[in-house]
């Protein structure tokens, strides 16, 4: 086959244009989710077939409202428009824009038509512009801004396909700018443009106010712009107002030739929800519901297809033993490969049910409203409104929960929320939560409904966040930061969701989940079923021996002798050496060896703890249907006699679980996105230190 | 001197200026104009954050942002 040739399309629009369900009917699920090179942006790519010539790459770039960035997003944006030979420059922008509000949209519109970059205009939502009594006079509109121009529908699909049709028969474009921008700075703009090699009058423009942050300039080249600035007396913040108004002035004008708006229609729905939703007692009381809600939802929902994959692991594994020889390669199958996997998937239904209700919230558009009745109270402890959508992500997972941190523009802030997010109990704990209370807790009843247990679990997640909130306000308090922090965030309209998002939404989230999360637990599940199974030397075999000669004569069960000898074997192997060379630090915490196994492992991920200790209670025992609770239960401390999960143990290690850093894939994920060895390091001194103070306090209270 | 943050909840307000010209640019480039038509939709509690019908978009303002818009008296 001829190669074919290949177009960028970067699809460009303010926040809230419905520039996701746009790119999402371009693509579908066959895109690729990942990052701009060198920051942590998020880039998504599909490259969709136009016809047997032409391949089109379509990028979605962030929203952004203007070439004037604020953030980390914004940024990417205006270098990639910038950029002429970087990869993503795009041969078409396809700009979307909100018909009930061109005016806005037009201002990014207008600046990227000056920039000489062809633009084919796509006019979303005319649905709920003719709702609220807006009419455009499409014709008389693409006579002036003379671009092509397409009225669509993200949420139907409608008018893509026009999009599609007309990608190859582009032309170049050739109109004076919507705004001769020279004026501003005729002598900084010829200078730059005959030292720098432009030929674009804005493109210059725009190089001295933002030579900073271009890729496309040498360092040298952005000293000698930075001089020339000092030179001409430059003022950015003056020159960006005054071409702000003068483009608002002319997009004003021809807008009001070609929109016509019924006076008439009055009172837009979103209005009258507002009034509730964002009342400052009424919708604070619903906001906290719907938090409530999903916390529920996690546990009540979850619980069933959880269930069925931790039976059907086990079913599989029972199964595999049954039919396979007894070698080391079934060992590794059963309880290294599958039972690895089956601690990855069991926490999908969590994460599939939390980002699902978040998803439907943010298409709702109830999600920003959030943010703001939150933003009051996160601020006290020097987080942002934008911070509550990481704080109650990182009920399910941590590290998705990290990610969505990017939206905070001010560094400081997202620093604080990338620092303190991993204190929110994430799904991974929850096992480890629901296997100790179950020690350390009487299933009593308060007042007929309320069970200790419960109560103890809730108790456990309240820590988790007063820990992050505390240590929120301490680094609010340590670190210094000269930054303005901005909340001034726009509302979107009410909106019944497109599922299409929010399935997409989700999937994209738990692919996060298990490409970043699951690789690592699943080769230090095999790590550790390694560890358990060979011992230096042959002392696993001696041990196995000596356990057979003791017992020589006495009237000991066949079933008591093979736990006995499992229980010797692993002692005998790497892990359980491992355990015994921590033992001492961790003695003081009330942890014996076995725990101190699970507590390195757990460094990997939390859940490894009971997979852990699935496998050191499995690995050579016969009986393997045997929960992991039974067989905590009946551990004795070989000394004395007594139970080894006493109520004082359990508390330390629930204590232990809810404070300290023990997700690798998280510190990989902190490291990514601050950029910094250092402050995961700190993350996890920090966060584990205060794990070890608070179990030694706990224990010596209830030993 | 009439700020966004003294209207009462309903009111609508004309933008005549900002206090602050470096906050400007960036409400300018949100469509928030001089002449603008602003209507203070709800207040958070304590105060402390304003939601605002903007023309024809919805923003929610710090108090510390509303008050550089300057109205019309």
């Amino acid at each position: 086959m001829a190669s074919k040739s290949i177009i960028n399309v970067a699809l460009v629009g303010n926040p809230n244009s419905g520039k996701t369900s746009v790119f999402n009917r371009f693509t579908g699920l066959n895109h690729k989710v990942g990052n701009f090179p060198g920051v942590t942006v998020d880039k998504k790519i599909g490259s969709i077939s136009i016809n047997k010539h032409l391949r089109a790459k379509i990028i979605d770039l962030p929203g952004t409202y203007s070439l004037y960035p604020n953030s980390l997003d914004e940024k990417v944006v205006l270098d990639i428009l910038m950029n002429k030979k970087g990869e993503f420059y795009p041969d078409v922008v396809v700009y979307v824009a909100d018909a009930s509000n061109l005016e806005r949209h037009f201002l990014l519109l207008t600046q990227i038509m000056d920039l000489g970059i062809p633009v084919i205009l796509a006019i979303n939502m005319i649905d709920l512009a003719l709702g609220e009594g807006i009419h455009c006079d499409e014709k008389e509109l693409q006579k002036i801004l003379d671009i092509p121009m397409f009225t669509i529908n993200g949420r139907t699909g409608e008018g893509i396909e026009d999009i599609i049709k007309h990608l190859p028969n582009l032309e170049p474009q050739e109109h004076p700018p919507v705004l001769d921008t020279t004026k501003q700075a005729e002598h900084l703009i010829n200078e730059l443009k005959v030292e720098l090699g432009f030929d674009n009058n804005y493109h210059a423009l725009l190089v001295a106010h933002h030579y900073n942050d271009l890729s496309e300039l040498t360092t040298e080249d952005k000293e000698f712009v930075k001089q020339q600035n000092i030179k001409h007396e430059f003022n950015s913040i003056r020159n960006q107002v005054d071409e702000t108004l003068q483009r608002f002035s002319k997009i004003s004008t021809f807008l009001s030739k070609t929109i016509n708006i019924d006076p008439n229609k009055k009172g837009s729905t979103t209005d009258k929800i507002d009034k509730i939703l964002t009342h400052k007692v009424y919708g604070s009381l619903i906001y906290v519901s719907i938090l409530l809600f999903m916390f529920q939802a996690i546990f009540a929902w979850a619980e069933y297809p959880m269930d069925l994959i931790d039976h059907g692991v086990n079913a599989l594994n029972h199964f595999l033993k049954g039919v396979l020889p007894d070698h080391f390669l079934t060992s590794l199958l059963t309880d290294g490969i599958i039972t690895g996997l089956g601690g990855i998937i069991i926490f999908i239904p969590q994460i599939t049910i939390l980002f699902g209700l978040i998803a439907i919230l943010e298409e709702v558009g109830y999600m920003s409203r959030a943010v703001m009745l939150s933003d009051n109270v996160m601020r006290k402890f020097g987080l942002n409104g934008r911070s509550i959508v990481s704080l109650i992500s990182g009920v399910a997972c941590a590290i998705p929960a990290i990610m969505s941190t990017r939206t905070i523009g001010n560094w400081k802030e997202r620093l604080i929320t990338i620092f303190v997010t991993p204190f929110i109990s994430c799904s991974a704990r929850i096992p480890v939560f629901t296997v100790l209370i179950a020690f350390a807790v009487p299933k009593t009843y308060y007042l007929g409904i309320f069970n200790l247990q419960g109560l103890v679990m809730m108790g456990l997640y309240v820590l988790g966040t007063l820990a992050a909130l505390v240590s929120a306000y301490i680094l609010k308090i340590i670190l210094k930061s000269e930054e303005t922090s901005y909340l001034m965030m726009e509302m979107p309209v009410y909106q019944v969701p497109y599922w299409k998002n929010v399935v997409i939404t989700v999937f994209e989230k738990v692919k996060i989940f298990v490409f970043e999360a699951g690789k690592i637990i699943m080769i230090v599940s095999i790590i550790l079923w390694a560890l358990a199974s060979y011992g230096p030397g042959n002392k696993i075999e001696q041990a196995e021996q000596t356990v057979i000669e003791n017992n020589k004569g006495t009237n000991i069960t066949e079933q008591a002798l093979e736990d006995l000898v499992a229980a010797k074997k692993i002692e005998a192997s790497y892990a359980g050496h491992f355990g015994k060379m921590i033992e001492p630090t961790i003695k003081p915490l009330g942890f014996d060896w076995k725990m101190g196994i699970a507590l390195i492992t757990s460094f990997a991920a939390r859940e490894v703890f009971v997979s852990t200790m699935a496998t050191i209670y499995s690995v050579g025992s016969s009986d393997d249907e045997k929960t992991i609770i039974e067989k905590m239960r009946h551990e004795k401390n070989p000394e004395t006699g007594q139970p080894v999960y006493t109520m004082a143990v359990s508390l330390s290690l629930l204590i232990f679980y809810v404070f300290a850093m023990q997700c690798m894939s998280t510190l990989a994920v902190v490291k990514r996105e601050t950029n910094s060895w250092l402050i995961p390091l700190y993350q996890l001194i920090y966060m584990t230190g205060l794990a070890y103070v608070g179990s030694l306090i706990v224990y010596n209270i209830f030993k | 001197m009439k700020t966004a943050i003294d209207l009462f909840v309903g009111e609508i307000g004309i933008l005549q200026s900002f206090s602050n010209q470096i906050i400007a640019p960036k409400f300018l480039e949100l469509g928030c104009l001089p002449g603008a038509k602003i209507t203070l939709i709800s207040v958070a509690p304590f105060r402390s954050t304003y939601f605002f019908k903007i023309n024809k978009s919805r923003f929610a303002l710090r108090k510390s942002e509303a008050e550089n818009l300057i109205l019309e008296l």
